[in-house]
Formats: C-alpha cells, sequence, structure tokens
C-alpha cells in the first residue's frame, strides 16, 4: 500500500471513536498507531490499542464529535518522543 | 464483621461496579453493569455513590443471610419476588435487614439484570481499580468468580444507618423500543442492500446471548468486502457482522479488538434496554446520526443524576398512589361529582 497520509476518524457511536492509520498490517501505519499520543485530551477517556487503529473513548458530554475528531486528527499527525 | 452470606443463587451471580477502565490498551475488558441506570437506582435508595459495586443477578435471583449487625439494602432492575423471612417486600425501595433475616429473590418476571445494592458497599478488595468481575479473565468480583453458595460477603458498615426506607418509581425496560445505532466504523463493508436489511427486518436474541454479546439471528447482512478486517477496536455496543451475516452487539465483557466488519454501534443510553432482551425477544435498529445519539446519551446521564433528588421517603410501607393505580383497584369506580364520567 501507499505510505500513510492524514489518518481518518470514524465514528463509533456517541461516545468513542477509530483513529485509523490504515487497513492493512504494515510497518508504517503501526508506527504512526505505536506513536500516537491521544490521551490527554480533555474528554478522552480511555484509548485503546490494534496494529492498525486506536478506539478512544470520550465523553459526549465534553465536547460533540466534530470537536472531539478535529483535535484527534491534530493530535494524531504529532509523533511521539 | 457483618457480612451477607450466600445460600444459593443463579450461576452467573456477581458483582459489578461501572467498570474498569484505563486498561483496554492491554487487553483488559472493561465490564461493568449491564443496566448501570439500575444499579445506580438500587445505590442511591441506600445512599451509596451510584457505582458502588452491588451483586449484578442474571435472570435467576437467590437466597442470602445477613449476619452479625444490621443492613440496609435496595434492589432494581428486572422485576422480581422478593422476601424478607418470607414476608413479601418491593423492590425499588431500601429495607433494613436485622441481624439473621433472610433475603430471598425470585427469578426475573421480565427483563434480565437485578441489582441488589448495600448500604457501605462491600469491604472487597478491587482489582485494577474495580470491583466488576469478568469471568473470562478471573479478574474481580470475589475470588474472580460468580458467587457460589457458602460464600461471605463482608460489608464495610457494622449496621444499617437510620431514618426513612426510600423509594424510587419503577425504571422502564422499554421491552418494545427500537434499539437506536449510528452507522459505522465500517459501514462501507456492506452493499446497500445490505444496510437495509439491518435497519428494516427484525433480529432475535439468540441462546448465545451473555454479558460478552448478544449474538441476534435474523436476516443475513450482505457484505460487499468481505467479512474480516484487520482487527481494530471494540467499543460497548459494536455491532459486529462475521461470515453467517448476522449480527453480534458487544456487551460489557466485550474483548478490547475484534475482525469483523463493524455496521454500527449501539447508542449508550439504549444498551440498557438491549441488555434486558431474553433470547427470543425482538430487536428492530434504528439508525439516528451522531448528534442525536449525543443528545440520547445526555438525556439519559441526567436520569442518573436525578435520582437521588426522586428518591422519596416511603415510611408507611403502605403502596404509593402510582402503585395503586396500576393495581387497577378503581377501574369500576363511578366520580360522585361528575355522573357519568
Amino acid at each position: 500500500m501507499s505510505a500513510p497520509g492524514q489518518p481518518h476518524v470514524l465514528p463509533c457511536g456517541d461516545a468513542a471513536v477509530t483513529v485509523e492509520f490504515g487497513r492493512e498490517i504494515a510497518a508504517a501505519v503501526n508506527a504512526l498507531a505505536l506513536d500516537a499520543r491521544l490521551t490527554g485530551i480533555p474528554g478522552v477517556l480511555e484509548a485503546g490499542s490494534t496494529y492498525r487503529s486506536l478506539p478512544v473513548v470520550y465523553d459526549p458530554d465534553a465536547l460533540d464529535y466534530v470537536a472531539r475528531k478535529t483535535a484527534l486528527i491534530g493530535r494524531a499527525g504529532e509523533r511521539g518522543p | 464483621m457483618t457480612t451477607v452470606v450466600v445460600r444459593h443463587c443463579g450461576p452467573m451471580t456477581g458483582l459489578q461496579d461501572f467498570g474498569r477502565f484505563g486498561w483496554q490498551r492491554y487487553g483488559v475488558a472493561t465490564s461493568g453493569a449491564m443496566d448501570g441506570l439500575a444499579l445506580a437506582a438500587a445505590n442511591i435508595l441506600v445512599d451509596n455513590p451510584p457505582g458502588t459495586a452491588a451483586i449484578e443477578f442474571v435472570l435467576f435471583g437467590g437466597e442470602f443471610v445477613l449476619e452479625g449487625g444490621s443492613g440496609r439494602v435496595a434492589l432494581a432492575g428486572a422485576p422480581a419476588a422478593l422476601s424478607v423471612d418470607g414476608q413479601l417486600e418491593r423492590a425499588m425501595t431500601s429495607l433494613t435487614l436485622r441481624d439473621g433475616q433472610t433475603l430471598t429473590l425470585g427469578a426475573a418476571q421480565a427483563g434480565v439484570y437485578m441489582y441488589l445494592a448495600v448500604s457501605g458497599g462491600f469491604a472487597v478488595e478491587p482489582q485494577l481499580g474495580s470491583l466488576s468481575l469478568h469471568r473470562r479473565a478471573r479478574i474481580g468480583g470475589l475470588a474472580g468468580r460468580p458467587l457460589l453458595a457458602g460464600d461471605r460477603l463482608p460489608l464495610h458498615y457494622a449496621h444499617a444507618l437510620g431514618g426513612e426506607e426510600l423509594g424510587l418509581d419503577p425504571l422502564s425496560l422499554e421491552p418494545d423500543a427500537p434499539i437506536r445505532v449510528v452507522l459505522g466504523p465500517q459501514d462501507d463493508y456492506f452493499t446497500a442492500a445490505g444496510l437495509d436489511t439491518f435497519l428494516s427486518t427484525s433480529y432475535r436474541v439468540s441462546a448465545e446471548a451473555d454479558r460478552m454479546g448478544y449474538r441476534l439471528s435474523g436476516e443475513r447482512i450482505e457484505h460487499a468486502l468481505g467479512y474480516n478486517i484487520v482487527s481494530d477496536g471494540i467499543v460497548a455496543g459494536s455491532v459486529q457482522v462475521p461470515g453467517t451475516g448476522e449480527p453480534i452487539v458487544m456487551m460489557a465483557d466485550r474483548q478490547t479488538t475484534g475482525g469483523y466488519p463493524k455496521i454500527a454501534t449501539v447508542a449508550s443510553a439504549d444498551l440498557r434496554i438491549l441488555a434486558h432482551r431474553r433470547p427470543g425477544a425482538t430487536v428492530r435498529f434504528q439508525s439516528v446520526d451522531i448528534g442525536e445519539a449525543q443528545g440520547l446519551a445526555r438525556a439519559s446521564a441526567e436520569v442518573l443524576a436525578s435520582l437521588s433528588s426522586r428518591a422519596k421517603p416511603r415510611g408507611s410501607g403502605l403502596p404509593g398512589n402510582e402503585e395503586l393505580l396500576a393495581l387497577n383497584l378503581a377501574g369500576s369506580a363511578v366520580d360522585a361529582f361528575e355522573p357519568g364520567s
């Protein structure tokens, strides 16, 4: 597959999203998933872990979906230490 | 020490609070009460914080003896016959048990999950921050397993606190309501016909339905891109569609990742409604957008937050007006002031 670009944020109901870096197992995709720092955003309760995407559970009372999506895309593009 | 002793109980009876959060990235399931609102109601009636661990019953009740002191308890959730030393008592009302009294709970008459809260809570050590039992992982609860005859559950309080007994109106189980879902995250893995099948036909809860997930039976949902994906996160209410084409709704004890595409996610407000559908019960899905589902979530959070202000003293022991109306005692009475009404 081509080099992964901007992550996709997909809805998982009213209180979670999946930040998807790719749909395949690939080193470049996995590196992004491993490096992403998605906790510490206000309203984010918990982030899970898979090879190629990160489920993120949030409090819908704290911020709505659109604001959440924008914050997550911004954060997901940053690389961890 | 004041202790609840288990004389007998159904095979899936266990402690549950609101769940075990912060460990999903290590593969640890959240667990937690299948009906969080009922758990909260039972706790509010005995003056506990709403997420205090209580005994969760699955279809079957049990019998318990209080030893070493007195204690205040309350039952909420699915309706069932409740008695103390053989005398019938009401659910959704706090009850004070004296040392040596026996509480007997019958099977659920409708719905599935019942919660017995004890004032002050159980003095049981949490695991990873929660008392919630995950049976398959053998974590939480008492010794990581469901309750068994002879088990002893110590209480934090030696004696029941005084004050009037509190009551709340019953919680609706909405047995016929559609289950609202938000489409995605992998709705693009299904054909338009498949999405239409999912939203326009009725499913039934199969015999394979437990705290982990509810496997439904009904018309096959057509996949467009195959039925395997690289494993992706699973959240409460994820609707996976495996190769059989029949949906599986993931519940409290779900695994943290899964490899089937997810056509939709059940609105968090409707998870407890789905949880109370028994094997054989009908499930219809209705698509809502995220904003609407978040509005439902806020409304249910408000209902939960309002429980403590809605709990009213029920000191007399007599049925309240609403209960009398429900009995329809006055169904054939005549209004003397308005003849003919």
